[in-house]
This record gives C-alpha cells, sequence and structure tokens, in this order.
C-alpha cells in the first residue's frame, strides 16, 4: 500500500467511526468566538448568545455539512474499491504470467467445454426455441386423424367424406397440402421431383411469395387448373433462371395420370427460403374437400379449445366411431422436432456435464494453487489484508481466467456451430420419415451477438462460482491461522496442512460422479448400436443399388403401369448387373409402410382377427436381388400376370403363424386390399423393418397382379453400386425415356440409417465422456501426487520405523478409492435416474442394464488406478534419511 | 449599499478561503478570524456559510480537513489546501483579477 493509499485509508477509517464530527467543529468555533467576545467584555451568556447569533443558521449549516461529508465518504469508498480492483487485476496478471501452464490449460479446458455447450444449445435453440421462420408461427398448428402420436389407431374411421369446410371456419386460416411426385416430361431429359397440390393460404400462410411471377389466383384454385409454380432449383437445373420460363407450357405428369399434363410456369418460388415443404419443386393449386394438413388459430384460442372445437365438428360426422378416436393438433414446431427431442435433450445434458467437469478441474486447480500460495496469503494477512481482500483478489484470478476462456469458448462455438448444426441435422436428427434439417437452415445457425455475450457471461459466472469455493476454503484456513499462530511456530506435516481436504475431495467425486453419468450413458448408447447391428436383416443390401422409378399410367387402361420387361431386360443386360427386380416397398422403404390384413383359409386366423402384415408388391426376381432365402415352393414367373391365378408369397414368419406345423404352399390368403383369394406358392425368410418400426410379417404379391405407380428399381451388381449408377440410368433410358430413376443410392445406404441417430448420439456421449474421463482422472492424480507431497514426512517416518510397501501405498491408494468410489456410487444413482432420458433412444438394453453400470464403474475403477501409479511410485521411492535431514 | 453580504461574498468566499488557506492550515475559526481582519471588517463573514463552503471544499477535494490539536491543547479541525485547492486557487484568482479590472474599467470615469 503505498503512503497516500494508507493515508487515506486511515482517514476513512477515522472519519467514519466520528459521526457527530460536524457538531464538535462547530462547538470548537462557538467556544473561541465567545471567549474572544468575553474579552472584549461581554458576560459569559451574552458572549455564548453573541456568538451564537453571529453564527447564522446553525441548524442548516450542520445539516449542509454532513451531507456534504457523506457525500464525501461514498466518493472516497468508490476510489478506493476501483483502486482496489485495479490492483487485484494487476496482481493477477502477474500472477497468471508467472505460471502460464496454470492459466492457458484452464482457458482451454474451460473454453473448449464452453464451446461444446454453447454449440450443443445452440442446435437446441434451433430446434426447439427458436420459433419456425413463419408469420405468427406460435399459432400454427399440424391436424391429424392420429389420436396418438405415430401410432395407427386400431379403429381408423375414413376422413374422406367428413366437410371438411365446416372445419374451416374454425381456424383463422387452413392449409391443404397433398405431396405428389411429378414426371416433368419437356426437353431431352424427363425428371421426377417431388411436388405438392396446394390448397389457397398456402403462400399467406407460410409468409412466402413467388420470386419471379406470381401466386395462384383465386380462380385457379380449382381442379384442374393448368398452372404450376416450380422451385427456384428446378428453374436453376433446367430452365438456366431464363425469366422466360414465365408463361411457358411444359409437360408434368403426376403419380396417377397417365401422360401427364401441359401446364403454364406461372412463378418460381424464392431460393433459400427455408419451408418445411423444402423438398417441394413443383406446385399445383388445390381445390380439394380434404382435411387441411396445417391451420392457424385464431388469436387467443389455445391449442386444447382448438382440438375441442374441431372434435365437436368433426366426430358427429362420423357414425359409430370409435370413442377413443379423436382429432389431434399439435403446434407445427412440436410436429416438426418431436421426433428430435429426445435426441437433443442427450446432447445438451452430455454438453452441461462435460461443463461441470471442466468447471471442477478449474476449481481443483485454482483450490492447489491456493493451498501453494499459502505463504503468500500468509504475509498479505500479517500485513493487514481483511479476509475480504484476500477473496476479492483469489476471485479477480479466476473471473479473468474464465472471462478469457468465455471468449475464447464463443469464438470457437461461433466457428464450431455450423459444423455441430450440421452434424446434427444430417444425423443425430434423421427420423425414420426422412430427416428433420434444422428449422431456418443450417446456415441460420449462428449463435448470434446476444448469444455470444451469454456465453463469455456464462463463463465468468462459472469462474466466479468456482473460484469462490477455493477462497472461502482460503479464509478459511486464515481463520485458522489466526487461531493457531500463537500455538504452532511452524506446521510442517502437521494436519493442518492439507488444505480443505474436504473440499477438494468434494470437488473430485462430483467430477467422478458426472464422469460416471456420461460414461453411462454412451455405453447404453454404444450397447444400442451394437444390438441394431447384430439384428439379422434377413436380407443383403450390400452391392445393391435403389432407384425410385415413377412408373406412371398406361395410357390405353389408365391403370399403373406393368409393361416393364423390357426395361429390366435392358438393366439386366448391362455389364456388371448380376439381378434386377422392382419392388414397393423395399424393407426399410422409410414412409409409413404399407400394410394388408392377410385372412387365411383354413387357418387358424379369420376375419376380425386377421394378422396384419407389410404388403409387398414385388417383379420376380426381388428375393435373388436381396437375396432372401426362398425355404419352399417358388418365386413368382412371368406367367403370373394380370390374368393367371392370382398368386401370393409369404415369410416364414407369417407361414408359422397362419398355419402352425404345417405346410403354407398350397394354401390360400385374402389380403383386405384384393378381392380375390390368392394361391400361396413359396415361402421366404423374414426381413426386418427398421428398429424404431413395428416389426411385422410380410407378404408379397406379384406387381403384375397389383399394378403401382411408384416402385424401386433394384439392381444387384458387382463392386460398387454408385459406381454403376450411370449405367443403369442409360440402360433404362434406351427403352423408355419417360421413366426417370429419383433417389439414387446403394441400398447399404439405406439401411445404415437404421440406428444413424444412435450411432451419432452414441459418438457425441462418447466424445463427451472420455473428455470428462481424461479431466476427472487428471484430478485424481493431481490430488494423490498433491496428498504424497503433503505427506513424505509422514510416509518418510512410518518407513523408518518399518513400515512395508503394503502399509504405504495402501495409505495412498485409501485416499483415491474413497475419493473415486464415493464418485462412482453417487454417479451410478444419478445415472439411474439420468439415463430415463435415453429410453426412447435405447434399443436391446435396458436404462438401467446392470451389466452397462457395472462394466463401467470397472472402467473408471481402472482408470483411477492408472491415474493414482505414479503418485503411489513417488510415495514407494521416499527415502527417509534424505526426507528427515532436509526438513 | 442595502445588500446582503452573504449574497456579496457567496461567490468569492471560496476564492478567500482558498487564499487564506495558501498561508498556513487553519481551523475554521481562524479561517473567520483571519478574513475579517485582513478584510478590516468590510466582508462581514458569517459562520454558517464560511463552514458549507469548507465542507463543501473538501468534498471537493480542494481542501483537506484533518483533526489536530491546537496550541492551547484543544481538538480542532484543521484544513489545508491540496494540490487541487492550490490549482484551483490560482485559476480562480487570475479569473478574479480579470473581473476585477473589468469592473473598474467600466466605472472608471472617462
Amino acid at each position: 500500500m503505498t503512503h497516500r493509499r494508507y493515508r487515506r485509508w486511515l482517514r476513512l477509517r477515522f472519519t467514519r467511526a466520528r459521526a457527530a464530527d460536524v457538531d464538535d467543529e462547530f462547538q470548537f468555533h462557538l467556544a473561541m468566538r465567545a471567549r474572544e467576545l468575553e474579552r472584549q467584555g461581554r458576560t459569559p451568556d451574552a458572549a455564548r448568545q453573541e456568538a451564537l447569533a453571529q453564527f447564522g443558521d446553525l441548524d442548516d449549516a450542520r445539516a449542509y455539512c454532513r451531507a456534504e461529508d457523506q457525500r464525501r465518504m461514498r466518493e472516497h469508498r468508490r476510489t478506493l474499491w476501483l483502486d482496489n480492483l485495479g490492483q487485484d487485476l494487476r496482481l493477477a496478471l502477474r500472477t497468471l504470467r508467472r505460471h502460464p501452464a496454470f492459466a492457458v490449460s484452464t482457458v482451454l479446458t474451460l473454453g473448449v467445454a464452453l464451446a461444446l455447450a454453447a454449440s450443443a444449445y445452440g442446435v437446441v435453440h434451433a430446434y426447439l426455441v427458436r420459433p419456425l421462420p413463419y408469420p405468427q408461427a406460435d399459432r400454427l398448428v399440424r391436424l391429424t386423424g392420429v389420436p396418438v402420436r405415430g401410432q395407427p389407431f386400431p379403429n381408423q374411421p375414413n376422413l374422406n367424406n367428413v366437410d371438411w369446410a365446416l372445419a374451416d371456419t374454425l381456424f383463422d386460416a387452413t392449409v391443404r397440402m397433398i405431396p405428389d411426385g411429378f414426371t416433368v416430361l419437356d426437353g431431352d431429359r424427363p425428371e421426377v421431383v417431388y411436388g405438392a397440390w396446394v390448397s389457397q393460404g398456402y403462400f399467406s400462410v407460410f409468409g412466402m411469395k413467388p420470386a419471379v411471377g406470381r401466386e395462384f389466383s383465386v380462380e385457379e384454385y380449382r381442379p384442374g387448373a393448368p398452372v404450376a409454380i416450380i422451385s427456384d432449383a428446378l428453374w436453376s437445373r433446367r430452365y438456366a433462371r431464363d425469366p422466360g420460363v414465365i408463361g411457358r407450357t411444359i409437360r408434368v405428369r403426376s403419380l396417377d395420370s397417365a401422360e401427364g399434363e401441359l401446364v403454364t410456369v406461372i412463378g418460381v418460388t424464392p431460393a433459400g427460403v427455408w419451408h418445411i415443404n423444402r423438398f417441394t419443386e413443383v406446385l399445383r393449386p388445390a381445390f380439394s374437400p380434404r382435411m387441411p394438413a396445417i391451420a392457424r388459430l385464431e388469436p387467443g384460442v389455445t391449442l386444447e379449445q382448438a382440438a375441442e372445437r374441431l372434435n365437436a365438428v368433426v366426430r358427429p360426422q362420423l357414425p359409430g366411431v370409435d370413442p377413443a378416436w379423436r382429432m389431434s393438433l399439435y403446434t407445427l414446431q412440436d410436429q416438426y422436432t418431436y421426433r428430435v427431442r429426445p435426441t437433443l435433450v442427450p446432447l445438451l445434458a452430455g454438453a452441461a456435464f462435460l461443463l461441470l467437469i471442466a468447471a471442477g478441474s478449474v476449481a481443483g486447480a485454482q483450490a492447489a494453487r491456493t493451498a501453494a500460495r499459502r505463504a503468500e496469503m500468509r504475509v498479505r494477512v500479517a500485513l493487514g489484508a481483511s479476509r475480504g481482500r484476500i477473496v476479492a483478489q483469489l476471485l479477480t484470478e479466476t473471473v479473468l481466467i474464465a472471462a478469457v476462456a468465455g471468449v475464447l469458448g464463443a469464438l470457437l462455438a461461433d466457428v464450431t456451430l455450423g459444423a455441430v448444426g450440421a452434424l446434427a441435422g444430417q444425423h443425430l436428427v434423421t427420423g425414420d420419415h426422412g430427416g428433420a434439417g434444422v428449422p431456418g437452415g443450417a446456415e441460420s445457425l449462428a449463435l448470434g451477438a446476444g448469444r455470444l455475450v451469454s456465453v463469455v457471461g456464462l463463463g465468468v459466472l462459472l469462474g466466479a462460482v468456482v473460484g469462490l469455493l477455493p477462497a472461502v476454503a482460503a479464509v478459511r484456513r486464515i481463520d485458522l491461522w489466526q487461531r493457531t499462530a500463537a500455538a504452532l511456530g511452524s506446521q510442517k506435516g502437521t494436519a493442518h496442512s492439507v488444505a480443505s481436504p474436504a473440499m477438494r475431495r468434494g470437488m473430485i467425486v462430483a467430477q467422478v460422479a458426472f464422469t460416471m453419468i456420461l460414461l453411462v450413458g454412451a455405453g447404453l448408447m454404444m450397447r444400442t448400436v451394437l444390438a441394431i447391428s447384430a439384428e439379422p436383416l434377413g436380407f443383403t443390401a450390400d452391392n445393391v443399388l435403389k432407384a425410385d422409378v415413377m412408373l406412371g399410367r398406361d395410357t390405353r387402361t389408365s391403370r399403373p403401369r406393368t409393361d416393364v420387361t423390357p426395361v429390366l431386360s435392358s438393366v439386366a443386360s448391362a455389364p456388371g448387373v448380376r439381378a434386377v427386380a422392382l419392388a414397393f416397398p423395399h424393407p426399410f422403404w422409410g414412409f409409413g409402410n404399407e400394410t394388408a390384413r392377410v385372412n387365411a383359409d383354413g387357418g387358424a386366423v379369420e376375419g376380425d382377427g386377421a394378422l396384419e402384415a407389410t404388403h409387398h408388391i414385388v417383379s420376380p426376381g426381388y428375393f435373388e436381388v436381396l437375396r432372401i432365402p426362398l425355404t419352399s415352393g417358388r418365386d413368382f414367373g412371368p406367367l403370373d400376370d394380370a390374368q393367371a391365378t392370382p398368386v401370393a408369397i409369404v415369410s416364414a414368419d407369417l407361414a408359422r403363424q397362419l398355419w402352425p406345423g404345417q405346410s403354407a404352399v398350397g394354401r390360400r390368403v385374402r389380403l383386405d386390399a384384393d378381392s380375390v383369394w390368392r394361391a400361396v406358392v413359396g415361402v421366404v425368410g423374414d426381413t426386418r423393418e427398421p428398429v424404431e418400426v413395428t416389426q411385422r410379417p410380410d407378404v408379397y404379391v406379384p406387381h403384375t397382379q397389383t399394378p403401382v405407380e411408384l416402385m424401386a428399381l433394384l439392381t444387384r451388381v458387382d463392386g460398387d453400386p454408385a459406381a454403376l449408377a450411370p449405367a443403369i440410368q442409360q440402360a433404362v433410358a434406351r427403352v423408355d425415356q419417360s421413366l426417370p430413376l429419383a433417389n439414387i443410392e446403394p441400398m447399404s445406404d439405406v439401411v445404415n440409417r437404421d440406428g444413424q441417430r444412435q450411432r451419432a448420439l452414441a459418438s457425441v456421449l462418447s466424445v463427451f465422456a472420455l473428455l470428462g474421463l481424461g479431466l476427472a482422472m487428471l484430478a485424481v492424480y493431481a490430488s494423490l501426487a498433491y496428498l504424497v507431497a503433503q505427506r513424505r514426512r509422514e510416509i518418510a517416518i512410518r518407513v523408518a520405523v518399518g513400515a512395508g510397501t503394503s502399509a504405504i501405498s495402501s495409505l495412498v491408494l485409501r485416499e483415491g478409492v474413497i475419493v473415486v468410489g464415493v464418485g462412482v456410487v453417487f454417479g451410478g444413482v444419478l445415472s439411474l435416474g439420468l439415463t430415463r432420458v435415453l429410453t426412447t433412444q435405447l434399443y436391446g438394453v435396458t436404462a438401467t442394464d446392470p451389466r452397462t453400470f457395472g462394466g463401467i464403474a470397472l472402467l473408471v475403477g481402472a482408470s483411477a488406478l492408472l491415474a493414482s501409479l505414479s503418485p503411489l511410485q513417488h510415495a514407494m521411492r521416499v527415502h527417509p534419511a534424505e526426507v528427515l535431514r532436509t526438513e | 449599499m442595502a445588500r446582503d453580504p452573504h449574497d456579496l461574498l457567496y461567490g468569492s468566499l471560496d476564492l478567500l478561503i482558498l487564499r487564506t488557506l495558501a498561508w498556513e492550515p487553519m481551523h475554521g475559526y481562524g479561517i473567520s478570524s483571519f478574513i475579517r481582519q485582513r478584510t478590516a471588517g468590510v466582508f462581514e463573514i458569517v459562520d454558517a456559510a464560511l463552514y458549507k463552503s469548507l465542507h463543501r471544499l473538501e468534498r471537493q477535494g480542494f481542501i483537506d480537513g484533518e483533526w489536530g490539536v491546537t496550541d492551547e491543547n484543544r481538538r480542532a479541525k484543521f484544513y489545508k489546501l491540496t494540490h487541487a485547492g492550490r490549482a484551483a486557487l490560482r485559476a480562480e484568482t487570475s479569473a478574479w483579477r480579470q473581473y476585477v479590472e473589468a469592473v473598474d474599467k467600466v466605472l472608471e470615469p472617462a
């Protein structure tokens, strides 16, 4: 403390202690004046009277002077505080410069953890917090006739006969979107694109305007209006962004039309506008009495009220409807993100736990450093620094570190967030019905200035909390010194020298516990991934190329086309092709699989209790392409055409359930989609669907007997299927120009989407868990090393009096076992509660799987043993003579 | 002149205090007596105003008050000029002189 500051400090103390200063000062003045007047010959009374009179308004002066004094005091205190802060900051900077390793490692640990947490939060924010980029997005709802989300209702009423115009009156606006696949037929290269028939309100509800051209006019919302609006992507791809495309007539074939229609392009949707319906490339106007897909609530109406009103209108129109059936409303955001939420919660929780572990590491390091700086602090206390000043100085150090770490974290997060978001959009949040990209687009994932500031703020807050613990410990120690200073000349090797062991132990226990939680989460996810990949597919996806093909309708019969034999032959004769077939659906198709109730003659199941099976429409050769074993009977052949006897092939599981212990071939089945009985001609092996889908037995029918417009072309090839894609496309085009292929990808990619989310979650949690384990074990190591260093004297004495190596090692290990053991137990108990958030993501393993918990506990124990090896060696190498001589 | 001396002194009282303390540290009563003597009773100091000035000047950092003991062994608060006070005195004095000169020029018979 400089001389000046010391003086000011003294004065502050002094003046504060005497509030009656002003009175004393005035009294002195009056006494002196009265004495002077007495000397001039006044009586003492008269003198006092006159002195008072001369003084003027005493009360006013006193009040004024006191106010001035108080104001001065306040200003002094403020400058003193600022001086102290400046001093603390300078001291902190100097200290940290002297220990760059500590400063750098702390800033990095905390900074990276903050960046990860901020990135995780950025993704969560984009999905669950930020509203969808639509006007009044909070009032947009999805209408669905399925009462329980995702679960087909057993007695689903036919909603096509409901007068939905009544429902329109209940909402601010309604939108109908009927998805379709369009084949664009103009030019030399036909192309299949997604499209939709949209109703009036589509553009206004989504706040979208065509970038070029115009919206559909009111008159155009009628059946068969020959107009279309195309996407920016299609405009670029096919028309080179020529503005002259507006008004041009193009031929477009929808899924259920035979030769397509000539429509006039009237508009182009804007580029770069994120949309739920963003894959849509051709929009046609719809005037449809069907159920609206999306509606905007009237202002002030809740979701529940709207659902109630809707059911009051719809249910009376459905006589005999199941009493349990209801229309459901979900907010659009909820509907878009509900599948994603179970993966985002573990992501955010994992990042938060890692951040806590990192904070624990910083706290532990700071505590150790504080302990090592006892001498410095004792000097400062001896020189008169108050406990508050010591705490303030220690806090300034950690807050400074944390602020730097916060800035680093914010900068890192800004860089990593885009990558994390893209990853999340592609892998983490891929639902079983296609992905759910980041709402608003992955490129909109910037954290923004406000949230970057929050990251820094969070860092500083963590730093303050983390710094407070060792600082409080230091204060307790100072008290201890003050009490024991007289009694203890030296404290070498005394019990007091282990700086606040309870607090540092607590820190390590917490770190181990949080690590345990992360490890258990990662372990359960890995078990899930293993369980999924161990589940036999029942078919071979390798070397198979999949492409969607829109067969469309036959121009003469206006039935879906079946005359595809030349196309299949052309593909089959292409070099490298082994076999080719058509199927709808193939396994892992992804959309709600087509199901059929199977009635069997003479079988176990009849009528209402009929078994539900996945209904596959396939061409001959399908089983060969996917290597699904034919266990008895025969495959479909070219003779099983529309005129021949209706036939079917059943999976082994279906055969077992329909005719237990009997041969299925020669039996007959009737599918609820059909009116005819089909002869079972073969039995094939079972195949499975993604693990999240209800598994059903399969029934197969030839596509010539049950034609369908959209099928998948499956080609088994030699070598890399992706490399043969162009050859296969050419082989198709050689025979039929109007059969473009879409969504071409190796079948193995399709299959790999199963468990992709679990794999991503497993990897993310594993990374978090391993980082956490590393930090926790570093803390264990540091703590034991410190313990050994502290107790060298004790160890030396014990060795000197004949303690064996086992006694010495148990001294060290006991500490490690206690701390890690308590941490593992705590972490295990916490995990039991917390892994529940993973339940929906698990497969083949329960959230409380004892083997996983046991294995993780062993892993933590083994790591802790590893971490204690080096301190243990040091303890063993203590030479009593050396230690006792030097101390 | 029927003017209130309080009014007359208010602006210049600060200046007088600073000037007085430029000689040596003094307590309030000392300052009051000193000004009285030096101005030969032209300025009738109202002590209340003097103390108000003193405490305000102390708060502003122009003077520093410290409790001490008088020659007669009585406790009194002594004020002394700070660096800032000395600077202010210089500035105020020259301003005052300019003011007085200006007034003189106006009042001088032509």
